[in-house]
């Protein structure tokens, strides 16, 4: 390109920008925790699939989920399955399915459980009767008055995974754009419902014969505990 | 499916990490000031530094102050983008045979009239011109900091040089 164009277009355009970052409002800004995820998971991988709207746990499953379908109910390990579902995997088992991390995926999160977070709002009537905690994965069960219980995990990604058989699922999003996976089982007429969702650094498990809106609400009550 | 990736290790993501914290709330004033909208501006400036994650190997070589204009203009394309999509924004390019036929000496040209005209375009093709001109990138480094495919980017281009070309023909007029 010409010089005399270039030196034009420098300097009309850095002329505009420092005219336009003149009259900015740079104070620092909280931004919402569904963006801060985002930008911890970029600063981590640097890198981004063509494909947004499958960025989240829901949506990977979902599309693990349609392959599958594809693939004939085969174990996901075709590359181009893996590249689109990079976080979350569904395998088919001799019981049923299996969802876990994968391995070249969890190495880039903690390898133990560095910060634990709790459940904040457990409906009335129920105690903590267990606590285990390991190094990469925390188990709570919350015991209600008849004997229901809410079973609360803490996975590392490595150390992520759940059994189940054929159950339906559902995709919610909090009011933060969260989203969460909820799987509903009904073979034992008990419908049990399981959600996972994925905070950047760990995998959480939620399981209750609670109403499926209530199970949300206490899903979306999980916050680091304090230290 | 294809991933957008950059060179691994532990300075990349720290450098990373430095441009974000460093840049993230004035990519954030930038896509408000556009925007007018919380919500819409955090979107636009997350898609901005999706690109300049994608970008990062060139940016690292970047003069300082040239990334300072370069992260500006990728913060206000994402929020153009997002603009679009609200449809508050609309525009047609059009293209014609015509437009082709221009080539880019333009050093028979006064500066002054020069830097009127550009002030002319609108600023997308402004901006299209700095990455190529003043940044000297590639068409598909131009493309990643859009969000578009290179032959767009190449197109997008040739038709600001062409609006250019149109501009400083009716000056002389």
């Amino acid at each position: 390109m010409d010089d005399k164009l270039k030196t034009a277009i420098q300097e009309v355009v850095e002329s505009e920008t420092d005219s336009f970052l003149a009259q900015l409002d740079e104070a620092p800004h909280e931004f919402r925790r569904s963006y801060e995820d985002s930008a911890r998971r970029l600063i981590r991988r640097r890198k981004k699939s063509y494909y947004p709207l499958i960025s989240s746990v829901g949506r990977r499953v979902i599309t693990v989920i349609a392959a599958a379908s594809v693939m004939c109910g085969s174990v996901l390990t075709a590359a181009s399955i893996r590249d689109t579902t990079y976080e979350i995997k569904r395998e088919g088992t001799e019981y049923g399915y299996r969802l876990t991390v994968d391995n070249d995926v969890a190495k880039h999160y903690p390898e133990t459980i560095e910060n634990e977070y709790c459940l904040t709002d457990i409906p009335d009537g129920y105690e903590k009767t267990i606590y285990q905690k390991g190094d990469k994965k925390i188990r709570t069960v919350y015991q209600g008055k008849s004997n229901e219980y809410i079973i609360f995990y803490q996975y590392t990604k490595s150390a992520f995974y759940s059994d189940f058989f054929y159950e339906t699922q559902e995709v919610m999003t909090d009011e933060n754009d969260r989203q969460y996976i909820c799987y509903t089982t009904s073979h034992m007429k008990d419908n049990t419902h399981t959600f996972f969702w994925d905070n950047d650094e760990y995998i959480f498990e939620v399981s209750s014969k609670l109403d499926k809106q209530a199970l949300f609400e206490v899903c979306k009550s999980v916050r680091i505990k304090d230290q | 499916m294809i991933f957008m990736t950059m060179p691994e290790g532990a300075e990349e993501r720290r450098s990373f990490e430095e441009l974000y914290e460093q840049y993230k709330n004035r990519a954030y004033a930038v896509a408000y000031r556009m925007l007018g909208d919380v919500h819409l501006a955090e979107d636009a400036a997350l898609e901005a530094f999706f690109r300049l994650a994608s970008n990062f190997s060139t940016i690292r070589k970047m003069e300082y102050h040239k990334l300072d204009y370069y992260i500006v203009i990728t913060v206000r394309n994402a929020a153009t983008d997002i603009l679009r999509k609200e449809k508050k924004y609309k525009e047609q390019l059009k293209y014609t045979d015509e437009l082709d036929s221009y080539g880019d000496d333009m050093s028979s040209y006064d500066i002054v009239e020069l830097k009127d005209c550009i002030s002319r375009l609108p600023q997308e093709d402004k901006d299209i011109l700095y990455m190529r001109a003043v940044l000297e990138l590639e068409y598909g480094e131009i493309a990643r900091s859009l969000g578009i495919k290179p032959a767009t980017a190449r197109k997008r281009l040739q038709y600001a040089r062409e609006r250019l070309r149109k501009l400083i023909g009716e000056e002389e007029k």
